[in-house]
């Protein structure tokens, strides 16, 4: 488990954000003396720093300096200034991303599990499996029992979604929001049309009834397939 | 100032001086002077008069000149006296103090009211970033227990954002000095953004979203030009039934770029299309729909002309609008 280490000083934020975070499946640890951020992260060795620029008594940038001189543990930048002068300095003292608040929520995961990735795992685990059936986001197929299938960039991102959510029912609302923030702007009838297309693919994978409908509610696929 | 208008002013002195010449003439002739001793005198009384006259006109000719011209050469007319020399007679010094003195107290005033505006600004710069701090927390408060509320309640911290932006960039707009950076960039990208954080209408509203040619590059600045895009989006979702269609696309003509936002809304109608770029303008929609403020638009207008965009309406009542930006790329345009 990821240990995160949440620098804010707003109180409400940083006890959201930690039960946030720990409801997601990672640890939290947050300083709240702000004069000794750096011995602590040395003490609390988190894998990921949340860091906020508007701190009482030292400067987010100054801390970011410091952490730098000592370490190498990666850095996102959370912060309400959303200048590019900001973004541009944080990024030269050493910070690896840099996100503006009010922020989604899911965009912050996405990024920190981006950069979490890149550093601990190097990066080659981009395949997902519900029993045999493997969909690697990477080349863009889904294989089952040997056989394998090109999927294109809107079955990709369907599949993607229904693979993360495995055993719960995605309504055709979450689908297209998720595709949505992948930049596919795609309405109701080009969604059936794609489910429809995904569906005969995986027929001629032999897998029917792969994606379960549930009239009224919308998708599922379940793990015991 | 013309050399009659300045006889005509001077025309006393003309008519004294022609009453002693011949006041002068009549007494040397009784005192029997002879007749060419007098035309000499009289000519060389006239003579000075003239050369007076002349020289004085000269002086306030050419001064009254400069001022005319550099006055109308000058962009910020009260620094007229930065540039003026100071004049050689005593009337044309006193004008010259007088208008130092007015000039003066002009650029204090001004400068009392610049810096009155520039800690405005600042403080509302600083007041945006400090409450999207509880706008945040609300968010992360509605996402960590999420119940029914929370989707309509997050609706409505959004509008809250929007609103915050607006004052913001309406602050940015009024000042003075320039605060953006003109980049090359893609248009898809600001759409794409812009679009992405308007998801949750378009999906629940069934409006269909197309794209189109937008891998066009142009010259503007990114955060700026999705500010514009947001409020042109907004309006285009507010007056497009469920159902509707939304379209965006992009064509590049021979100087510019022409990026369309197209309804098939309520539209506009023909008396209200010409003044929707007003501060304050409601029309007929803002009435029958959702009451709106007559300040986007016109934050539109303003910020586009800032980078030298341009921004125009088409519209048919019924059927729908077209709201049209263009992206000058003449080679006088490169930055």
């Amino acid at each position: 488990m990821y240990k995160i280490m949440i620098v804010e000083d707003n109180p409400t934020i940083r006890t959201e954000l930690c039960s946030f975070l720990n409801h997601n499946g990672y640890e939290t640890c947050t300083p709240d003396d702000f004069e000794q951020v750096v011995e602590y992260v040395k003490h609390c060795a988190p894998h990921l720093i949340l860091l906020d620029l508007n701190l009482p008594i030292v400067d987010g940038h100054v801390i970011c300096r410091e952490i730098r001189k000592t370490s190498e543990i990666p850095i996102i930048i959370v912060t309400s200034r959303d200048s590019d002068m900001d973004e541009l300095i944080s990024l030269n003292l050493g910070a690896d991303d840099f996100i503006t608040k009010p922020y989604n929520l899911q965009v912050l995961l996405a990024h920190m599990s981006r950069v979490l990735m890149r550093v601990y795992e190097s990066g080659n685990n981009t395949t997902l499996h519900i029993g045999e059936c493997v969909l690697d986001i990477s080349k863009s197929t889904i294989s089952w029992k040997n056989q394998t299938v090109d999927l294109t960039k809107n079955e990709l991102r369907i599949m993607h979604c229904l693979f993360q959510n495995k055993n719960k029912i995605v309504s055709r609302n979450e689908l297209m929001q998720h595709m949505w923030d992948c930049d596919l702007f795609v309405d109701d009838n080009t969604l059936t049309v794609n489910i429809n297309r995904l569906r005969k693919k995986l027929e001629y994978l032999q897998l029917n009834d792969f994606i379960v409908t549930k009239r009224g509610l919308g998708y599922i696929i379940y793990e015991d397939h | 100032m013309k050399i009659t208008d300045y006889l005509k002013e001077k025309l006393y002195l003309i008519l004294a001086a022609l009453l002693v010449v011949s006041l002068t003439t009549l007494f040397l002739a009784v005192s029997k002077v002879t007749q060419d001793q007098i035309v000499f005198i009289d000519v060389m009384f006239l003579l000075f008069v003239m050369l007076i006259l002349f020289v004085e006109y000269q002086r306030r000719h050419f001064f009254y000149r400069d001022l005319k011209e550099t006055l109308d050469a000058l962009d910020k007319k009260y620094l007229i006296t930065e540039i003026l020399e100071e004049p050689q007679f005593m009337d044309g010094r006193i004008l010259y103090e007088c208008l130092s003195e007015v000039d003066k107290s002009m650029i204090d005033e001004i400068s009392v009211y610049r810096r009155a505006q520039q800690e405005y600004k600042e403080y509302v710069e600083m007041w945006v970033h400090e409450v999207k701090t509880p706008l945040a927390s609300a968010n992360l408060i509605l996402d960590n227990h999420p119940s029914a509320t929370s989707t309509p309640l997050k609706e409505e911290l959004k509008k809250v954002e929007r609103f915050v932006e607006q004052a913001l960039f309406y602050a940015k707009s009024n000042t003075v000095e320039k605060d953006y950076i003109i980049n090359k960039l893609t248009l898809s990208k600001p759409v794409h953004a812009v679009v992405k954080k308007h998801a949750a209408s378009f999906i629940y509203r069934h409006i269909t979203l197309t794209l189109d040619n937008l891998e066009q590059t142009v010259y503007a600045d990114g955060k700026w030009l999705e500010f514009i895009l947001d409020q042109i989006i907004v309006n285009a979702l507010k007056y497009c039934d469920d159902h509707g269609t939304i379209t965006i696309s992009a064509n590049k003509e021979e100087q510019q770029v022409c990026l369309r936002i197209s309804d098939n809304g309520c539209g506009i109608s023909a008396a209200d299309l010409p003044s929707i770029f007003e501060k304050g303008f409601t029309g007929s929609n803002g009435r029958s729909h959702e009451k709106s403020t007559g300040i986007g638009l016109y934050l539109c207008a303003k910020l586009c002309a800032k980078m030298y965009l341009g921004i125009r309406a088409e519209s048919t009542p019924q059927q729908g609008t077209t709201m049209i930006i263009t992206f000058p790329l003449g080679s006088h345009y490169q930055f």
